[in-house]
């Protein structure tokens, strides 16, 4: 099939209105929210915008007739490159599939289509008095289909769980275009639980095409409450003791002090300047409870040496509170042109020890490294902070996130903790797994996927998912080799 | 190396099926040269935990081996500070409570036999008590584990740590699959603070609907019970609410539901706290749950706001077929939980139609334990393949290529 028909074939599915086929308006889908030089740019043959699910599986079927690669995209903020079509072929945007279909309070449910918008869902349910639990910074845009297939998490996901613990079942279009229900375990559903094999894998199993997702009740009441320390290890050790107290927060959070050079100018938050680290601590349950846990982490801040306490239960003052923490991102730009976001994850019990190595790595690159990260599940989001056009910055970014992911993995910790691996740590799976493990995944992804046809040259090292074994001993030995010798897998 | 204990073994079975060997190992490694040294084709190997579930499958042509878990039941990791629990797969509930204990944590999931289920087996069951309503399942809790696949292969997914995004999920996957993908040799899960405070309210109430409609109330409530179940009786039915967490929290829940419960008419009500509230779940879930030869039990699932249609449809249906059922309702995670009578010389015929009765306006109805003479050529999973069966059949060729691990037990005589 060549490529006049092929847009003409896929324009009879979606229609004129759902089809992008112009290299201009390509452009716009041939990146997502990772940072350049880490992720390849690559551009698809086309786009389509499908309404509903029959389209989806019409556009599959195509794909697979014309064997080409299809990747599902939702509002394109995923940080690991994800949603890039690095094969070309077609991208389905779901982002017209926007519908919220049913909430069930009793159930405590919500059916949605895949492209509604995080935040959204959310605002919808809270009337009804329930909210989507994770939540992402990035919730104003990201999708409930990008939140399946990466398995995201947010600040509230300290208490709440992240994705994979809100989805009950996905109604989902397989490679061969057919369309099945998946359950969950969970639930007490027979058959293996493949809402779990779906959640978290990053577009390369099937398209989810609805999604049943359960809702939390707005707790009775919820305190957010500010600790400012004049040093990180005061706050990280007060993270640590919070925690070992026996005390689940609904989120525990910290900012360091160049965040808050960078935040508090600009959103006038409320955090001290001077301050090394602040915690933000957000308690919720009945209020009995909350009132006396709040008293408690009060007291074990102080111990910590917290020279700043503030509390607000009122919904503006937790809201300002919380500012800061969501546009951090958003203010770096006043302090670097660039920056790189990581994700790794680490034992709650080393946490200072990995702040300390991240200054240490800081130091050694000559690269201003900010934290703003989720501190009661360890983990961390450090910033490195350059500028693409001084020349060796990139280098020197690349060369220090090495070390930072060969420390954390080192301790015992995740490669990525919510953002996914895509091609941006694909290079970096053989630190963690081995071959073994790698053949299993590659295992579940025959089973969806025989062609291999969905979402190609992700998560996985070059050459690992078809199984060819000799290729693949050498390639890990490779991988492990540009691990040791800090070349950064491009 | 591999002990294989004949003479003194207590006569195990599966599904009335003597294997041929009663293996046991004692390390991961042992677990992977004896998976490696299996005869494909020679009948399914089925890995054993404590024993307390064997009855749930699809009954097996042949046993080539049992192989016994329990001794793989040390704690691998443990800090409490990361609430993080690293555990060999045949450790049983029981000891994994006590070391959690020690440090005021626990894992949040309640058992039946406790001191004998082992870890391995309630994921791979998939098994979770009435607290599942705010605790979840293990499948919540599971972030890693070690598995072993039938060429032997080691392989682990997931990791140590709360939040894991590396790689595709294949622990959780892992959680109801019965030991027919792999065998799981260790699992790393979160674990949380145990709760200051534990008290149960009991109450009589008119009948199903009175029942039903004060747990109605109850699950609208943000503040729901920690567990919540019915018990239908001759007379009526018995309300069993739970209420977990700190100590003016408890008491602030108690008195208001106990003064719901009067509200809408529930009589008898009584609080049980502490080691007697736990007590209570424990006994009426260890009742529940015991494999009887003389008993078949057949477990349902729907959505919550489905129960009340559905059991009002299920009670008639089972006054000739099934006399004496007990039903257990878990309202609100939609579990109906059937405890029938076996008829004297019940047949195929009758399981088969209590099952489809069972199954009528339920998303699921699984036979978890029947004597092998009724439920031999049924699909104890269900009437009907489930949505997904071709994937779960190429996932089960990818995992066990040579069709080994509890072969012939699982949906669709996976
Ligand atoms: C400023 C910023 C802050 C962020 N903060 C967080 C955070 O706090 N926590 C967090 O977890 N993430 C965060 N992210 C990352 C990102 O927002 C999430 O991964 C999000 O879930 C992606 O959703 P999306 O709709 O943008 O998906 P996309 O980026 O469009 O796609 C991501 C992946 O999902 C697949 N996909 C999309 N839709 C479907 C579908 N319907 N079916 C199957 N596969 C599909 C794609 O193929 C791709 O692999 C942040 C990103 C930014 C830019």
């Amino acid at each position: 099939m060549d490529k006049a028909m092929l847009i003409e074939a896929l324009g009879r599915i979606v229609g004129p209105a759902g089809l992008r086929h112009d290299p201009v308006d390509l452009l716009v889908y041939e990146y997502d929210g990772s940072v350049d030089g880490a992720v390849d740019t690559a551009s698809p043959l086309a786009v389509v915008l499908p309404e509903t699910t029959e389209q989806v599986a019409g556009v599959v079927r195509l794909a697979k007739s014309a064997g080409l690669p299809v990747v599902a995209r939702g509002a394109g903020t995923g940080l690991s490159g994800g949603a890039v079509a690095q094969q070309g072929g077609i991208i389905i945007a779901l982002t017209r599939m926007d519908k919220i279909i049913e909430l069930n309070p009793l159930d405590r449910t919500a059916l949605v289509q895949p492209g509604v918008i995080n935040l959204e869902l959310s605002d919808f349910t809270r009337g009804s008095g329930f909210f989507f639990a994770p939540d992402p910074s990035s919730q104003k845009a990201c999708t409930i289909g990008g939140n399946c297939a990466e398995n995201s998490g947010g600040p509230h996901c300290l208490k709440y769980g992240v994705t994979t613990n809100h989805i009950l079942a996905l109604e989902v279009v397989l490679p061969d275009g057919s369309v099945i229900w998946t359950h969950s375990s969970g639930d007490g559903m027979p058959g293996y639980d493949l809402t779990a094999a779906m959640v978290g894998s990053e577009g390369m199993l099937g398209i989810v095409t609805k999604a049943l997702v359960r809702l939390t009740p707005v707790p009775p009441m919820t305190a957010v409450m500010m600790a400012a320390f004049p040093e990180m290890d005061g706050a990280a050790a007060a993270v640590t003791a919070i925690i070992a107290r026996g005390i689940v927060p609904a989120a525990l959070e910290m900012v360091d002090n160049l965040t808050i050079q960078a935040v508090e100018p600009a959103y006038h938050a409320g955090y001290p300047m001077d301050a090394g680290a602040v915690l933000l601590i957000e308690i919720d349950g009945l209020p009995v409870d909350v009132e006396e846990t709040s008293h408690t982490v009060e007291q074990i801040c102080r111990e910590h040496g917290c020279n700043e306490f503030r509390a607000a239960t009122a919904t503006k003052e937790r809201e300002l509170l919380w500012k800061g923490r969501k546009m951090a991102l958003a203010a770096m730009g006043r302090l670097a042109p660039n920056y790189y976001l990581h994700d790794t994850v680490v034992p709650r019990t080393k946490l200072t020890a990995t702040l300390d190595r991240v200054a240490e790595i800081s130091r050694d690159a000559n690269i201003p490294i900010a934290n703003v990260f989720h501190a009661g599940d360890g983990n961390l989001h450090p910033l490195m902070l350059f500028d693409r056009r001084r020349k060796g910055d990139v280098e020197r970014v690349l060369d220090a996130s090495h070390h930072l992911i060969e420390y954390c993995v080192g301790i015992g910790g995740a490669l990525s903790g919510e953002h996914g691996i895509g091609t941006e740590k694909r290079g970096y799976m053989t630190l963690v797994f081995t071959e073994d493990d790698l053949a299993a995944m590659a295992g579940l992804k025959r089973a969806f996927d025989p062609e291999l046809r969905f979402n190609p040259e992700k998560v996985f090292p070059k050459g690992y998912v078809c199984g060819e074994v000799r290729a693949l001993r050498n390639q890990a030995r490779a991988q492990q080799l540009m691990a040791t010798h800090d070349i950064y897998p491009m | 190396m591999i002990r294989q204990r004949t003479a003194t073994l207590t006569e195990l079975l599966i599904d009335g099926i003597q294997p041929r060997h009663q293996l046991r190992v004692e390390s991961v490694e042992q677990l992977a040269d004896l998976l490696a040294g299996v005869i494909a084709g020679g009948g399914a190997v089925v890995p054993v935990g404590g024993g307390t579930a064997l009855g749930l499958g699809n009954v097996p042509k042949e046993v080539q081996a049992s192989v016994s878990l329990t001794g793989l039941d040390r704690v691998l990791d443990y800090e409490p500070s990361d609430m993080m629990l690293s555990v060999e797969a045949g450790m049983t509930m029981t000891a994994i409570q006590e070391t959690l204990g020690e440090h005021g944590q626990y894992l949040a999931l309640d058992v039946a036999f406790p001191e004998k289920a082992t870890i391995g087996g309630v994921i791979a069951t998939a098994f979770a008590g009435p607290r599942r309503l705010t605790d979840g399942t293990l499948r919540d809790q599971l972030v890693g584990a070690t598995f072993v696949r039938s060429d032997g292969a080691i392989c682990k997914a997931g990791g140590k740590v709360v939040k894991n995004v590396s790689g595709f999920d294949l622990a959780r996957a892992l959680h109801g699959s019965l030991g027919t993908l792999a065998i799981i040799a260790s699992v790393n899960l979160k674990v949380l603070p145990a709760s200051k405070e534990d008290a149960t309210l009991v109450a009589h109430a008119e009948d199903t609907d009175q029942a039903l409609g004060l747990c109605r109330q109850l699950l609208l409530t943000a503040t729901r019970p920690t567990a919540l179940d019915i018990s239908i009786t001759d007379d009526g039915a018995e309300v069993a609410a739970r209420f977990t967490g700190g100590l003016a929290g408890v008491e602030h829940l108690c008195d208001e539901n106990r003064a719901g419960m009067e509200a809408a008419g529930l009589v008898g009500i009584q609080t049980l706290s502490g080691a007697e509230s736990a007590q209570w779940w424990q006994s009426a879930l260890d009742e529940r749950a015991a494999e009887r030869p003389d008993i078949v039990q057949i477990h349902a699932t729907m959505r919550p706001s489905a129960v009340e249609g559905y059991l009002a449809r299920l009670r008639p249906a089972l006054v000739e077929l099934a006399p004496n059922t007990r039903l257990t309702v878990s309202p609100g995670v939609a579990a109906v939980h059937v405890a029938a009578p076996m008829r004297a010389g019940a047949s195929q015929f009758w399981l088969a139609s209590l099952r489809q009765a069972v199954a009528a306006g339920a998303e699921s109805a699984v036979i978890a334990c029947a004597p092998a003479s009724v439920k031999h050529d049924l699909d104890v999973w269900g009437e009907m393949p489930p949505d997904g069966l071709e994937i779960m059949r190429a996932l089960k060729r990818e995992m066990d290529p040579r069709e080994v691990l509890n072969t012939g037990r699982y949906v669709g005589f996976i």
